[in-house]
Order: structure tokens, then sequence, then C-alpha cells
């Protein structure tokens, strides 16, 4: 704020002057009045002089008062460049006291390159006729404090002239907060836009893979039909049959090609934890500020502020964001500024998702399905890439969720997300609060039952259910796998034999893809075979048919313990790698020593550093993993390296 | 095998793939009826001639394991091979799960699809 600090240092010294000036001829009244005194008149007049004069003389308190208390630094100096005035904001800015100061050369707030130039701006500052100026044409000068540290500030400079000695006077504020802040949130841009180009770059990898894919594959079926339809003869050369065989190698090689582009683009990289919506939202809102500002565009926002966590990758998630309110910013710039509005609801659905909704003003779409609007390379924008939506769906089909849009009933169109929950209706954001949690307060896990017998089905649901457990049943083993992905605490009781597929393939198919709920086998009476056979491959228990109420109530309650100690092994593991992934590979080697037991001193000795280094370091890596003991980063080390090569 | 029926199904969204499928098959010796979708394939008379069904995993409206899926619901057993763009674990492990005869990568191989189909017809 350099204009307004400019003002009011100048309406502080005019009135300060004034005062001065007037409070002299007042003294000077005064005194003549004394010398002429005779009589009561003259007295009247003394008197009314002299409340005039204390008046001023408090005024005069007040305004100094006021400059010392400033939190800005207001230096003055003389002729000679030493400092005749240094405020409590200056002492608190610098770090000096007033009585190291007074007295002193400015030079020495000052980082030493500056100081020659400085010394001749202030000279020629002097000379000139301005009263005041910035002491930057950009606004910005560096300056020094008494610990020798440097930190960038805006400030003015200005001149009095009073009975012919010169003081200039100079505002300072210490803008490297502000600086900071500048800094983080263009870094924060910087990365997000990466992840942007990133993402595209996968998404239009796939894209493509997929569209030359399927002439590829014709291209390869015709040629190999037609080296199968023809043999050499009088109308068919040699050269035709090479031909056709070069284009079948061609086309393989081609294949390969788009295979291993195609591997390389899912092998993306997701960190993910357990993220704040709301705050994410916000977050963004205020990256795109300046943008939204310049656009004329009115964000409101409807949080939920009881919307639970959800699980997926920060920085992707805001991409999505991102890309959506850039959206809102083009859909709404055809429209008068003061219709360009967009609001941003959270809401927390009964279906146990968070939903998103961003409901813009603008243009809306015209005939398009938004089936279009997703896919790649499809865009309604004169300079669109079409790439932000496919981008954003991809991002949210990662994490198990939706994007979709429509027409408002007004003008515009909204955008909905909807994200699953990290594990239906249990709340364990982190397994240090489960322990915490009265254990029948806590939903005691969930059931899937899979049966093709729809009798089956609703008993041992009705019995599980009345035992405190959630219940979801399915029909077959496929509908199952269709069902969304659960993530939490539970497990599956599924029928040996249905039509399709198998108990056993299902166990199979589970054990692929890593999901660690126990399975329990419900076998007809007599096929114990097969119920060994699941046994083997790590089924939890097997029961017969008909089934007892206590042993499966019993089966399942053990199965759910065990996947509950697994789910706590594997937040424990998150939230442990999560501290470890924050330390740098110098951290985590100074981390590796202190566990082991070694001293400061033998660490400096073992990695070639100064021990003064390993404390820092060691400071680090214990702020960072947040530990406030070495009991408490040792349980951290272990558990981050255990669970990892368990996970392995 | 002198019952088996030399005809095969192969449905698939992409009209020139679906062709030069046909095209492939039809130099091994078989048959072909070319369908266009899941729905043309229930709806229609030749599935059930069939010996065997090449059926694309990635078709819009009804994929491949739905069509499957429908197919087993409605009491048929024919064998399937599964062919698709995207071969990623959770389709080759859904395919295996649902007892399909041989997941094949797009392209695919002439002789790979040759045993695939020479696997099918024999079960």
């Amino acid at each position: 704020m350099p204009r307004s600090q400019h003002s009011e240092k100048a309406d502080a010294r005019k009135p300060k002057q004034q005062l001065i000036d007037e409070l002299r001829s007042l003294r000077r009244q005064l005194t003549a009045a004394q010398r002429r005194a005779s009589g009561a008149h003259k007295e009247t007049k003394e008197k009314a002089l002299q409340i005039k004069l204390e008046k001023l003389s408090e005024d005069h308190a007040l305004l100094s008062e006021i400059i010392d208390i400033a939190a800005d630094a207001v230096i003055s100096i003389d002729h000679n460049q030493h400092i005749v005035r240094f405020n409590q904001g200056a002492q608190h800015v610098f770090g000096y006291s007033r009585q190291e100061i007074i007295g002193r050369p400015v030079d020495m707030l000052l980082p030493s390159q500056f100081r020659a130039a400085h010394k001749a701006y202030v000279r020629d500052f002097e000379r000139s006729d301005s009263d005041s100026r910035l002491m930057d044409r950009r606004g910005e000068i560096a300056g020094r404090r008494k610990d020798g540290t440097t930190f960038p500030a805006r400030a003015t400079i200005s001149s009095v002239t009073h009975d012919g000695i010169t003081t200039m006077t100079v505002f300072l504020r210490d803008i490297s907060e502000i600086k900071h802040a500048e800094e983080r949130s263009r870094r924060s841009l910087e990365e997000l836009s990466h992840v942007s180009r990133v993402n595209m770059l996968g998404e239009i990898t796939a894209s493509l893979a997929h569209e030359l894919n399927q002439p590829l594959t014709a291209i390869l079926a015709n040629a190999q039909a037609m080296q199968h339809q023809i043999t050499p003869s009088a109308a068919i050369s040699e050269e035709t049959i090479e031909s056709i065989s070069d284009v079948i190698d061609d086309a393989k090689r081609a294949a390969e090609v788009i295979r291993r582009l195609r591997s390389l683009s899912e092998r993306r990289k997701y960190h993910i934890e357990f993220v704040d919506i709301n705050k994410l939202i916000v977050d963004t809102e205020t990256l795109l500020r300046s943008q939204l500002i310049m656009n004329q565009l009115h964000v409101n926002m409807e949080l939920d502020p009881a919307l639970p966590m959800v699980s997926c990758d920060p920085i992707q998630l805001q991409q999505v964001f991102f890309n959506l309110l850039t959206n809102a910013i083009d859909a709404t710039a055809k429209r008068d500024p003061p219709d360009r509005r967009v609001l941003i609801r959270t809401t927390h659905l009964k279906s146990n998702a968070v939903e998103i909704s961003i409901k813009d003003s603008g243009t809306g779409f015209k005939n398009e399905p938004y089936r279009n609007l997703l896919k790649p390379f499809f865009t309604t924008k004169e300079k669109g890439m079409g790439m932000g939506l496919a981008v954003s769906k991809s991002i949210l089909q990662n994490v198990g969720g939706r994007l979709w849009a429509e027409n408002n009933r007004g003008p515009g169109a909204t955008f909905y997300i909807t994200l699953p929950m990290p594990a239906k209706r249990v709340a364990i954001p982190a397994a240090r609060q489960t322990r915490e949690l009265e254990p029948d307060v806590l939903h005691k896990g969930m059931v899937f039952i899979v049966d093709d017998d729809v009798s089956i089905r609703k008993s041992l649901g009705r019995l599980i259910r009345s035992a405190g457990y959630e219940v979801e049943s399915y029909a077959s083993a496929e509908e199952f796998q269709r069902s969304e992905e659960y993530v939490g605490v539970g497990c599956i009781l599924v029928d040996l034999h249905m039509p399709g597929a198998s108990g056993l393939d299902l166990q199979n198919d589970i054990k692929n893809r890593r999901c660690n709920l126990p399975m329990i086998f419900i076998t007809g009476g007599g096929d114990t075979a097969s119920g060994v056979r699941a046994m083997k491959e790590g089924a939890s228990d097997f029961l017969s048919k008909p089934i007892d109420e206590k042993r499966l109530l019993h089966a399942v309650a053990l199965a759910t313990k065990n996947s509950r100690v697994a789910w706590e092994q594997k937040m424990q593991l998150m939230v442990a790698q999560e501290k470890v992934g924050k330390l740098t590979p110098r951290e985590i080697e100074i981390m590796d020593l202190v566990v082991k037991g070694l001293r400061n001193k033998q660490i400096a000795g073992t990695l070639g550093i100064s021990e003064k280094t390993v404390k820092v370091h060691r400071g680090h890596v214990m702020q960072k993993v947040g530990a406030r003991t070495v009991a408490d980063l040792i349980h951290v080390a272990e558990t981050a390296a255990v669970n990892s090569q368990a996970a392995l | 095998m002198g019952e088996v029926s030399n005809l095969i199904c192969i449905v698939d969204d992409d009209k020139s793939v679906r062709r030069a499928l046909g095209r492939m098959v039809r130099s091994f010796g078989f048959d072909i009826q070319l369908l266009a979708s899941g729905r043309d394939c229930l709806d229609g008379p030749y599935v059930d001639q069939a010996s065997c069904l090449i059926v694309d995993v990635m078709m819009p409206d009804m994929d491949g394991f739905e069509l499957h899926a429908l197919l087993a619901a409605s009491g048929r057993d024919i064998p399937t091979i599964f062919i698709s763009g995207q071969n990623d674990k959770i389709i080759i492990n859904r395919a295996q799960s649902v007892g399909s005869v041989a997941i094949l990568s797009k392209p695919c191989d002439a002789s790979s699809l040759h045993d695939a189909i020479l696997k099918a017809i024999s079960i």
C-alpha cells in the first residue's frame, strides 16, 4: 500500500510542522505579552495564550506518541545520515534498541551492497524539490536486521527543513510475510499446472492409444485373413504375399508401441490421503482469486460444516475444482458482469458420499449431450483443447467418484461431483482415534453376503444385522464384483457353489485385487473338500449347511476382528509412511541412526558431518515426524518400515 | 465332434474391427455372424446356433461381461473368447472369473485367436 502510506505520511507531516510553527509563534507572542504586561486586560490575554499553549503541547505529545507506536518503522536522519529518531516499530522490525542506534549511521540498517547507492539516493533526494517520494521505483528495498538477516521492505522518504536544518524521515514496512505468501501461492499454482500438464498428457496418450488401436486391430486382422486366403499363383506374385507379411509385421510393431505407451500412462502415481474437501475448495478459490476478480465472477459458497473427510489425492482433486472453476469463468464471460455468478455447494449425501456442485450463471450447454462434454478433444470453447473435463473425469474415476453436468432451469449449468467415503459408515480417520472410541459406539463392520439363494440371503442378513453389523447382499459373485469397491472393516460371507463364478473364483479375484476382507465360505453338506481348499487359500472359516447361528456369528466376529486389525495396521502404515515420506534422504539416514540408539556425536562421526548439523537435521526429523521423544520416533520408523515390508 | 456347429458370432461395436475379425475367422474355415452390440446378440437367432462367441469387452450400453452374464442367466453356456483393447489386471481377472475361454488383447494375432477358437469348440 505505498500510495496510502505516502499520503498518510504527508498528512502527518504537515499538521506537525504547522503545529511546531504555530507553537513557536505563540511562544513569541507570549513572551512579548509578558514583557508588555500591565493591568487586568493584559492578564486575561495572557491566560488565554497560556491555555492555547498547553493545548498545543498536548497535541504535540500525542503526535509523537502516535509516531512512536506505529507498527511501521519511522526513522529520521540528520544531514549526516545519522539516526535521530527510531520509533518502536523500527525497533521491532530491525531488532535494534533505541539506545543502540540513535546517533549511528543509517547504513547499519542496509545490506552492505546497497549502502553506497542509498547514500547517493538520499543526497539526491535532499537536493531535489520534492517533499517525499517512494524509495524505489518498484517500491521495494532491502533492509538489514541486527542479526544480519535481510528482508524486503517498502519505504517512502520525506524531508522537513526547519530553522535551516533538514531532517529526513523514512517510513518503512517489512513486507517479507506478504512476499512469502505470494511465493507460496505462485508455487501451488505452478505445481497445479504441472500436474495438469502431466494429467493431460496421460489422458491424451490413453485416448490416442485407444483410437489408434482400433484401426490397427482391423488392419492386422484383414492382413492376416488375406494371408490365409491366398496362395502364390499366376495372379498373385511372391511380392504381393511379401507385402502382406510386411503389413502384418508393422501392424504388430505399432501395436507393441501402443501397448508400451499405454502401460507408461497407466503408471501414474497418486498420493492418497484424507482430505477436507471444504478446505480444498476454499484454497482453490484463493488460488484463482485474481482471475476471478479480473473476470468479475462472483463466487458464493455453501459448504456443509459437517462434511466428512474423503480419501483422495488432494492435488489431483484440486485440479478438478480448478478445471471446473476455470470453465465457469469462460462460461459466464458473455454475460454482464453483475450476472456472472458461481455457487459452490458441498453436501453429505445419505448414500454416504460427498457431493460437490458448481453452479454457474453462464450460457449453459446448447443441445450438447453431457456425455460428449466429458470426451477427450471435445470442446465448445474457441481456444479449448477439450481435455479439462476428460482429465477431471478420469481423476474422479480413479478414486471411485463421478462427474456429470446438467443445464439449470434458469441460465447456466451445474457440474456435480460425487466422491465415495473411504469406509461406509465407519468413522476411522486415523488408527489412533479408533482405539479411543467406545467399542459399542463404533459400527461393528460390514458383512457382504454373496449367495444365489434369496431366502438364505434374507435369513442370514437378518441374523447378522441383529448382531449389530451392516449387511449388503448380492445374488452372484459377478454382481458383488461390480459393486462399488469397499475399503473398511468387514468380511464376506459367500456360497461356495453358485451359477456363474463360484465362491472360489471370487476368492481368487479378491486376492488378486489385494482386498483384505476375510472370507467365510458356506458349503452344502458333505463338500468338505472344497471347504478345505478354500481354507488353504486363506479363507477365514467355512460353514456347512444347515448353518448353526452361534457358529456363524462367532465366525463373523472373528473375521471382522481380523479385518479391523488389518485396517488399523493399514491406517497406521499410511500415517507413518506419510510422515517418513516428508523426510529428505539425509534425514532418513539420521533417523535410522537415532533409532539404532546412536548419540549425536556418533552419528556425526558415522556420516562425517558436524555434530551441530546432526542436531539441526535431528530437529527437522522430530518436527516433520511429529515426534516429541525418541520413543515416538522409533514407533513411527518401525511402523513405516515393518509394515511396508509386510505390504510387499 | 461331428455335431458341433461351425458358426462363430463376433460381437464388436466397431464396424471395421468386426468385419476384419470376421474375415480372419472365416479364413480359418469357420462360418461367421457379425453383431454390432450385446443387444443384437441377445435378441437375434444366431447366438443359439453358435459354437463360440468372440466378444469385445469395451462396448457402449452393454459391455462384454454384461452380455456374458445375461447369456448365462438365460441358461446359455456358450464358450466365449473376450477381446479387449485395454487389458489391465482387473479385466483379465474378471474375464477369468466369469469362466471365459480366453481373453485376448487387441490387436489380436491370428494364431492366438485360432488357438482360442479351437480350445473353445473342443469344450
